[in-house]
């Protein structure tokens, strides 16, 4: 057990990826030389050269389209978009090739890449640097899209995105790269595909992904001080989604709130209600609310940004409200 | 007020109101059962979520209706004519159930609008506290709701539970709570499952007010034994599975078909109801206790009622509630017990029912000597308010006849 | 720079017989041209039954490019192409039965019938991709030729595209990370001087796609697409150097498409004399005049491959219509490995 970075977990996911299997090798703006735009990949090129890292010019549609031509022919190639965000550039790529490649050759084939990204705000680089962007490729059958929230997480779950011979997008929350938490490396390898109660509780579910998971835990120990106990569970994957960790949890609580940096209107929140009134109505004691950014391009203006991203406090008030005890 | 044509399930289209049960001018009082309803899977009875009187009769009996058609206007004494969907759903959306609840059984008129007065009224009430309602045995229409709203929540129920004392529980029947019992104190006194609260009640009921008697006959089932093993060694699997339940289900059925004079029940002071179908139910024994469902027309083939029984079977087990449907009649076969013979008691919302004993080996007198054959009893409980011996010995007779001669309609 | 079309050209084919090609590899060219040839009309006759459905691009002309290039390059290189692809699919060895089985949704189709005439591929002949957008190959052209670089592998990635496909951005970037890598791929641009259905002088800045590899400091050459020994030469001097490291070379083949953009598309755009000459340039007639004239195979000779091509086209087409659909269970098979 180590005490580490989400930064540093996720470079060592790579460095032990690449040490372990020589057809792993990486891709993107200024990885190599430079050690990545947020320092995650520092180290590697000096440790693994020119034949395992690739700069790239700056080529999003490029880059994403080689990764899988890199993929289709024995490589398992990891690419990085800088920001979450550009992933608008090379959509094509990623939603028309990649996520159908198996499919349309009947078979013949599969794209084991990862795309690593870096998403979400909070730091203040306005409106086309701080999307999160996974829920936008949920839509896609044949691609896997993978959250971490944490360290640990960070590690368990890169390596076994490197492992799966499907596309998977792997979403880096920017802000949290310096965050610190707890790494046992012996704990592998991650579950795909299964969510994580990261806080017990019996009378509200709060369902969050990457930053807001943090958030829901704090909000939940405020709302312990005030009786209200909350179970938090940590999605951790978009595709596959995990209802059923949901549906227990709801079985439970009876309360389902959901908590997303996404508009409302498309948001995960919005299929994770559905999908636990579909199979699991009669669970509900209350209807299911989420908080989700306003219906608007998220802010550059630190106060508008901090008003935009669902805080703690806009957690426990709705916590409150929902268990009528506004 | 204006009541519609209730949607029963997503795929019904149309239905047929088969007997109005109630006239112009009656009085309606808001549970009661207004008119039967035949859809193409089985016959329900409508309650009405009304009280008042019955002032027109818009909907005629065996003509085909879509759910929605307006079929009566109640005068509840209220200015409003408001129209309401008679077995609307809740707040949450459930498909309606307009008649004896089959998917939610539990307390009277729980899924229709309560009217408080006339007042157009949904119940609001979330879908875990509607389930718990349920399980617990609360009447959700006198239950406050502290939610948004006034929607009824779990707390709700539970502190609704904690004040009833006597749970009206899992057996599907609109009836008036049973007088709170004073329970004996004592150091090892405990409380009833919901089920055995319910089947408690019920006995007692029957026992105090139906006046019954009894006619046994002890049947010769070596004909059935005969076919039962041919079915056995049957190419088709599906009749393989073909118990000796499964022919005195058939053999009531077709006396049913037969006699449909016999196939009532009693329906209030004075009336009684004329069942139609050839619906018998059938004694269900469980771990928690006893359930008795009604299996829809058994006057069909051997196959059919062995299917049928199957899944009531396995829905029993399930503890999943199934169509609550009209019957004059239930079988008990108590034969695996290795019961020679038994008396068993009629439903309370029934008029016979018919206790099977199990097959022997038996000493008989035929033509002046002495054979061994084998058969089993068979004992039926009539309610004499409504049917009388003659006509009751005819019926089981028929039944006999079925049975001894091998009238089977096996696929 | 030049600013009108270059057009196809019907010149004779003069070059002398290729060292590495026997007689035998030739008559086999021929008869391959002849089996796309076959098989495009049979697929545009298949269409306007209704057995293909949806829509298609066929390839008519074109053959001397996928043939010539075809026996330019070795089994173990990569093939990428666009929807425009039969023809590269057949040159390559494709089974026609599986190609017409996949074109009319069968389930014994190259890609199981959940492909479709736009996603032509076989992994066994490392044909690896066609693709439906325009210009999305590339980059993965570019990348399969990055698998076999980094691995050290005498292989290299060859991929087709259209002149269309210069204008939009994949390309350009696919170009250019090619250039800095010196990717063993080979660009093949079939200039068949109308995008979808604008000409390209309307459309391009620079109608000699040759030049625009200049762009990127890659070497770029015009030829004769109706050719199929030119492009042959021409495809196996550029797989050479490809092979050798020192980048990617672009080759743009002018052919005459004989037939509209897609099978929806009679073709109105293009004035009647344009057309006409073009179907004068048949890359299958100068072929065979060349054969006679070298001495490689009589008129009967190329006449009887003709007939048995057609057969075997008629044979694979009928048994293709034949095979049954996909069974439900698989509509949602193959999604994820």
């Amino acid at each position: 057990m180590i005490t580490t970075t989400y930064r540093e977990a996720i470079q060592q996911a790579l460095a032990d990826e690449m040490a372990a299997d020589p057809s792993v090798v990486l891709l993107g703006e200024d990885i190599g030389h430079a050690g990545g735009p947020f320092k995650v990949t520092e180290g590697l090129y000096e440790r693994f050269g020119p034949s395992r890292i690739l700069d790239t010019p700056i080529a999003e549609t490029g880059i994403v389209g080689c990764a899988i031509g890199m993929a289709i022919t024995g490589m398992r190639p990891v690419a990085e978009i800088m920001f979450s965000d550009f992933l608008m550039v090379c959509m094509d790529q990623i939603v028309n090739n990649a996520a159908k490649y198996r499919y349309m050759s009947g078979g013949q084939t599969s794209v084991p890449m990862v795309i690593r990204t870096s998403c979400g705000g909070g730091i203040r680089f306005g409106a086309q640097h701080s999307q999160l962007g996974e829920t936008r490729l949920m839509q896609f059958p044949g691609l896997k899209i993978f959250a971490p929230s944490n360290p640990h997480d960070a590690y368990h779950m890169l390596r076994a995105a490197i492992r799966d011979d499907n596309p998977v997008m792997f979403f880096e929350h920017k802000a949290m790269y310096a965050r610190k938490g707890e790494l046992d490396k012996s704990a592998g390898p991650a579950q795909v595909g299964k969510a994580r109660v990261c806080r017990e509780g019996k009378d509200l579910t709060i369902v969050a992904t990457l930053m807001m998971v943090g958030r829901a835990l704090e909000a939940a120990e405020q709302l312990e001080k005030e009786g209200i106990s909350a179970e938090v569970v940590d999605l951790r994957y978009l595709r596959p989604l995990d209802i059923d960790t949901v549906i227990a949890s709801v079985s439970k609580t009876h309360n389902l709130l959901t908590v997303e940096e996404n508009h409302a209107l498309g948001g995960w929140g919005a299929e994770v209600i559905t999908g636990t009134v579909e199979l699991a109505m009669d669970e509900l004691d209350s209807a299911p609310r989420r908080i989700t950014l306003p219906d608007a391009p998220l802010p550059f203006s630190p106060v508008l940004e901090d008003a935009a991203i669902p805080s703690v406090d806009a957690i426990v008030a709705k916590a409150r409200s929902m268990l009528g005890q506004a | 007020m204006e009541l519609k044509l209730p949607k029963l399930s997503a795929t019904m289209e149309e239905a047929r109101i088969v007997e109005w049960l109630k006239r112009e001018g009656d009085q309606v009082r808001e549970g009661e059962v207004l008119y039967l309803l035949e859809t193409d899977k089985t016959t329900i009875e409508v309650e009405s979520t009304a009280t008042g009187v019955l002032r027109k009769i818009l909907a005629d009996t065996d003509r085909p209706l879509a759910p929605g058609t307006p079929v009566c206007i109640i005068d509840t004494g209220n200015e409003e004519t408001q129209p309401a969907d008679s077995g609307a759903a809740s707040d949450t959306g459930a498909p309606p159930a307009a008649g004896p609840a089959p998917a939610e059984g539990g307390a009277p008129a729980a899924n229709g609008p309560s009217s408080e007065g006339g007042g157009e009224e949904r119940i609001r009430i979330s879908p875990a506290a509607r389930k718990l309602a349920m399980q617990l045995g609360v009447d959700i229409t006198k239950v406050t709701g502290t939610g948004p709203q006034g929607r009824i929540g779990l707390k709700d129920i539970e502190e609704a539970a904690k004040r009833q004392p006597s749970a009206q529980a899992a057996e599907p029947k609109p009836q008036d709570p049973a007088p709170a019992d004073p329970a004996p104190e004592g150091a090892n006194t405990e409380p009833m499952s919901p089920m055995r609260a319910a089947i408690a009640r019920n006995m007692e009921k029957s026992w105090s007010t139906i006046p019954a008697f009894w006619l046994e006959r002890w049947v010769n089932a070596e004909n059935m034994l005969k076919a039962r093993e041919v079915l056995r060694k049957s190419r088709d699997e599906a009749l393989h599975g073909i118990t000796v339940t499964d022919f005195l289900l058939q053999a009531i059925g077709f006396a049913l078909q037969d006699m449909p004079d016999i196939n009532i029940r009693w329906a209030g002071p004075g009336r009684i109801e004329r069942i139609g179908a050839a619906n018998v139910g059938l004694a269900i024994s469980l771990e928690e206790g006893l359930v008795a469902p009604v299996l829809p027309d058994m006057n069909r083939t051997l196959a059919e009622i062995s299917r049928a029984r199957q899944e009531a079977v396995q829905a029993a087990r399930q503890n999943r509630m199934m169509a609550k449907l009209p019957a004059s009649i239930t079988l008990s076969n108590l034969g695996a017990a290795g019961i020679d013979r038994f008396r068993a008691i009629v439903k309370p919302d029934e008029a016979m029912i018919l206790a099977a004993g199990a097959i022997q080996e038996r000493v008989v007198a035929e033509n002046g000597r002495v054979e061994v054959r084998s058969g089993l009893s068979l004992v039926l409980t009539v309610d004499h308010r409504i049917i009388d011996g003659m006509k009751a010995a005819q019926f089981i007779a028929a039944i006999c006849e079925t049975i001894e001669n091998g009238l089977w309609k096996i696929a | 720079m030049e600013k009108m079309p270059i057009l196809p050209s019907g010149d004779p084919i003069r070059q002398d017989k290729p060292e590495a090609l026997s007689d035998k590899d030739l008559l086999a060219m021929y008869s391959e041209m002849v089996l796309i040839r076959e098989a495009e009309e049979k697929v545009q006759s298949l269409y306007m039954k209704g057995l293909i459905h949806g829509t298609t691009h066929l390839c008519q002309g074109q053959e001397a490019v996928s043939v010539g290039a075809a026996w330019a390059i070795k089994p173990q290189d990569y093939v990428t192409m666009t929807y425009r692809g039969h023809g590269h699919a057949l040159a390559r060895g494709m089974d026609p039965a599986k190609f017409f089985a996949e074109l009319m949704g069968r389930s014994a189709g190259i890609n199981k019938g959940k492909g479709g005439s736009m996603h032509l591929c076989d992994f066994d002949l490392n044909l690896i991709g066609a693709f439906g957008i325009i210009g999305a190959g590339i980059p993965v052209a570019v990348g399969a030729a990055m698998s076999a670089k980094l691995r050290g592998e005498d292989r290299i990635s060859v991929n087709f595209f259209g002149d269309g496909t210069t204008n939009i951005g994949a390309f350009h970037e696919a170009l250019n990370m090619a250039a800095i890598w010196k990717a063993p791929v080979v660009f093949i641009c079939e200039n068949n001087i109308y995008g979808e259905f604008s000409r390209i002088d309307e459309t391009t800045a620079v109608t000699r796609l040759s030049d625009r590899a200049a762009a990127y400091g890659m070497p770029g050459v015009t030829i004769n697409g109706n050719n199929v020994i030119e492009v042959y030469e021409e495809v196996r001097k550029a797989a050479e150097r490809a092979r050798s490291g020192e980048g990617p070379p672009f080759i743009e083949c002018v052919p005459s498409r004989q037939r509209g953009h897609s099978r929806t598309d009679p073709a109105k755009y293009r004035p009647q004399q344009e057309v006409e000459a073009w179907l004068a340039y048949d890359p299958i007639r100068l072929f065979k005049d060349w054969l006679i004239e070298k001495g490689i195979a009589t008129d009967a000779q190329l006449k009887e491959i003709w007939e048995s091509m057609k057969a075997v086209v008629d044979k694979t087409a009928e048994k293709a219509e034949q095979s049954p659909w996909p069974s439900l269970d698989e509509l949602t098979t193959e999604t994820y490995a």
